[in-house]
């Protein structure tokens, strides 16, 4: 594509030209070079604000590898110490799941609906409380109203009342296969500003677990 | 130091992976900006992304730029890719610089992959999580080991910890390294021949690196920057919800676009369940093809004109990409049903394939022709390759004209399928006519055919 | 003074006017990412213009109009849209 070049230049290439074209590119860039610097300036004067205080959970172990059996819960308090939850290995790769078989998951054992504590429900058993029900996979089944919350998906809700998922404990499982608890996916735990999905709300209202 | 370059390679094509590089610097630098915000644990990381786009100044900016720069380089990295591919670089004596660029490639692909999770929204993870599954669904030692590196035992705070960390320390210095040696082997062998291998001499005039061609790389380099903040502007990003369990289950995971056309062969019917392992393999292989290009093509011809085979395989693949990736856009989470895909795939490659060796033929009987006494009839091999195309085409375009009309009584007429109706038709006519030629081109005087059938003749004539 | 020249010189003065006014920037404002963005494009093509004609200068080339034009153009367009832009 060649829209024939005007003459524009008449070829002068005096050094007082030159001199002026060199100073000029120069300039132009140290120009450039400041603008980009502006933005560094700026970004980096960000004045901080509260809530950027980062909300930090702590890191609180749970269990070890060889404690756990398939489909025995462990109750634990996290993260703060009237917040139970329930861990358990389930035996099969589930969502947010750690450990060798991504099968270890632990959840706010307080239902969302009315926040009463509901119990874990391998596949096949039924509750107490009501033995028409039988559990279809492994389950928290909550005795109060009815809710099932699905252990392998997340928490989320299979059946009953409850409006909205059990939040899922966030775990990491270090090198020696210790089971750590380090922080609460969302909703938040019933209690606590039930129903939003800023966890930050989940520090308050209590002491927390001391980290381990 | 550097030696100096020759004129005709002042031209954007020579400069595509000059830029790729340039947009890495732009990513380099609003990342870094970014990184005094941004916390990589799964509760803060969707917190500290809307921090940044909402309280930080010109954090939102920083974010669209980012993110455009980096599907901007994806893309420079390909087209440099593809130009080089139609240029022979990967021919004697720069293989290396082919297979370390096709490394870099990867690495490229990976800052998307790994970035991609960083703000944990919706989308994200649920894309990144699929992107995980199709990972442990490759044969058990390539698995084991992309598992390691990539997730480990732990879980959600493991992966974007591990993400985090290959996508702001381990990919850049890996890149970097690759970079170096590049350019090393850049200054042994200098800028390759241009495809059309015709030069001028004043074209070969050699141009100093410093300050000359550096100023042109700055030219576009400024260039490049103001159409990435413009974009930036003219379209600021918006952060998706946060990723919970719940709001996951909803949502149909999506690949960023350049991965596409990998998640659209997947989705095919036949590789359901068992078959995804198949389907990975097959994308596997077609990677390691690319990889190993300079001793699969092992010719010395580098014209375009000279390479009729490997410059259609070439467009094929680029055709096909484009096909696959819109393709998949439309149909988020549908599994596509074979006959279809066998359509869509083998009919993209069929049209260009005609198109392609359509055109090889017509160059061919100009540019080789020995006298200027008007057309010669098309050498053997174009004949056939030329009837080939022709049949298959014309057995592509009827099929699909009685489809398309079957299709237009049975359910009714609708703006796409007229449109899929006259296109078939345009491309009957095309072929009827292209046939036409082509036999017309055979029946010259010293045509093939007239040629055997005079010598039959006179065998005939002379056995009596 | 010939007209390519003239351009570097005017092209000059409209990068101080940018830097200075991009340092000025409100950066609270929301406003000002737009801004920021036009304005420090309009620093860069002003850069690529004035590299281009130097380094036709040193090359004893003559520089094609088009792209003369073009970069102009997009200035113009630039500085307008800077003014609309609310």
């Amino acid at each position: 594509m060649s829209s024939k070049a005007d003459t524009e230049s008449k070829e002068d290439n005096s050094p007082n030209r030159r001199n002026f074209l060199k100073v000029a590119v120069t300039f132009s860039a140290l120009l450039v070079l400041a603008g980009i610097g502006a933005i560094t300036k700026a970004v980096t004067s960000t004045p901080p604000s509260e809530s950027s205080e980062s909300v930090t959970f702590p890191r609180v172990k749970v269990a070890s590898l060889t404690d756990l059996e398939a489909n025995r819960p462990i109750i634990f308090n996290y993260p703060l110490d009237n917040e139970p939850n329930v861990l358990v290995k389930l035996g099969q790769k589930a969502d947010g799941g750690v450990g060798p078989e991504g099968d270890i998951v632990a959840f706010s054992a307080l239902c969302q609906h009315l926040g009463c504590v509901y119990a874990f429900q391998p596949t096949g058993t039924s509750p107490q409380c009501n033995s028409a029900y039988t559990a279809e996979s492994s389950v928290g089944y909550c005795c109060c109203h009815g809710s099932v919350f699905d252990f392998l998906h997340g928490g989320t809700v299979q059946a009953g009342p409850s409006p909205r998922p059990v939040p899922q404990v966030i775990l990491d499982v270090d090198t020696s296969g210790e089971i750590y608890a380090v922080g609460m996916g969302p909703p938040t735990i019933f209690g606590h500003n039930t129903g939003s999905n800023d966890t930050s709300s989940d520090l308050q209202g209590g002491n927390p677990v001391s980290t381990t | 130091m550097l030696r100096p370059v020759p004129e005709y390679a002042v031209n954007p094509f020579y400069w595509l992976g000059a830029l790729t590089v340039v947009a890495f610097v732009i990513q380099g630098v609003t990342g870094m900006l970014m990184m005094l915000y941004y916390v990589p644990s799964p509760i803060q990381a969707f917190q500290s992304t809307q921090y940044i786009f909402q309280q930080v100044y010109y954090g939102r900016f920083l974010e669209s730029v980012h993110l455009y720069t980096a599907y901007a380089m994806i893309m420079l990295a390909f087209m440099h890719m593809m130009r080089g591919y139609f240029v022979s670089v990967h021919k004697k004596p720069r293989e290396m610089m082919w297979i370390v660029g096709m490394v870099m490639g990867f690495v490229t692909l990976g800052f998307g992959f790994t970035g991609y999770l960083l703000p944990w929204t919706v989308v994200s993870k649920s894309a990144t999580d699929v992107g995980i599954g199709m990972i442990d669904a490759l044969p058990a030692q390539i698995s084991w080991l992309l598992s390691f590196l990539v997730v480990g035992a732990g879980g959600d705070a493991t992966e974007l910890l591990r993400f985090y960390d290959l996508h702001v320390v381990v990919l850049p210095a890996v890149l970097l390294v690759l970079l170096t040696l590049k350019m090393y082997m850049l200054e042994c062998h200098g800028i390759s021949e241009p495809a059309t291998g015709v030069v001028s001499q004043e074209k070969r005039r050699l141009i100093p690196i410093f300050p000359d061609v550096s100023l042109y790389l700055l030219e576009l380099a400024a260039v490049f920057g103001s159409a990435m903040l413009l974009i930036s502007v003219i379209f600021p990003l918006n952060l998706p919800p946060q990723y919970s369990p719940q709001l996951a289950a909803q949502f149909t995971p999506q690949p960023d676009w350049y991965f596409l056309w990998i998640y659209q062969i997947l989705k095919i019917s036949i590789f359901e369940g068992p078959g995804l392992s198949v389907a990975l393999s097959l994308v596997t292989l077609l990677f390691i093809l690319l990889f190993l290009l300079p001793f699969i093509d092992r010719s010395k011809k580098r014209r375009l004109i000279d390479r009729p085979i490997f410059v259609t395989l070439g467009l094929i693949f680029v055709a096909e990409l484009i096909v696959l990736a819109y393709w998949g856009l439309i149909t988020p989470g549908q599994i596509i049903p074979f006959e279809q895909a066998a359509l869509v795939i083998g009919g993209t490659a069929l049209i260009i394939a005609f198109v392609s060796f359509g055109a090889y033929w017509v160059l061919f009987s100009r540019i080789k022709r020995q006298t200027s006494s008007g057309p010669q009839a098309p050498t053997k091999f174009a004949a056939l390759f030329s009837f080939g195309a022709l049949a298959t085409g014309g057995a592509f375009a009827i099929g699909n004209t009685m489809n398309t009309t079957v299709n237009i009584i049975v359910q009714g007429l609708d703006w796409w399928k007229a449109l899929l109706l006259v296109s078939s038709i345009i491309m009957l006519a095309f072929v009827i006519l292209a046939s036409a030629l082509l036999i017309y081109r055979i029946e010259l005087p010293n045509g093939s055919l007239s040629r055997r059938i005079r010598f039959l003749e006179k065998m005939i004539h002379e056995s009596k | 003074m010939n007209r390519n020249d003239l351009l570097v010189t005017v092209l000059v003065i409209l990068q101080l006017v940018s830097t200075n006014y991009l340092w000025g920037l409100d950066a609270a404002s929301s406003v000002s990412q737009a801004r920021f963005a036009i304005f420090l494009a309009i620093d860069l093509l002003s850069f690529a213009m004035i590299a281009y004609i130097y380094r036709k200068a040193e090359w004893r080339e003559q520089t094609y109009r088009i792209w003369l034009l073009l970069g102009s153009f997009g200035l113009v367009l630039l500085l307008v849209s800077s003014l609309i832009f609310t």
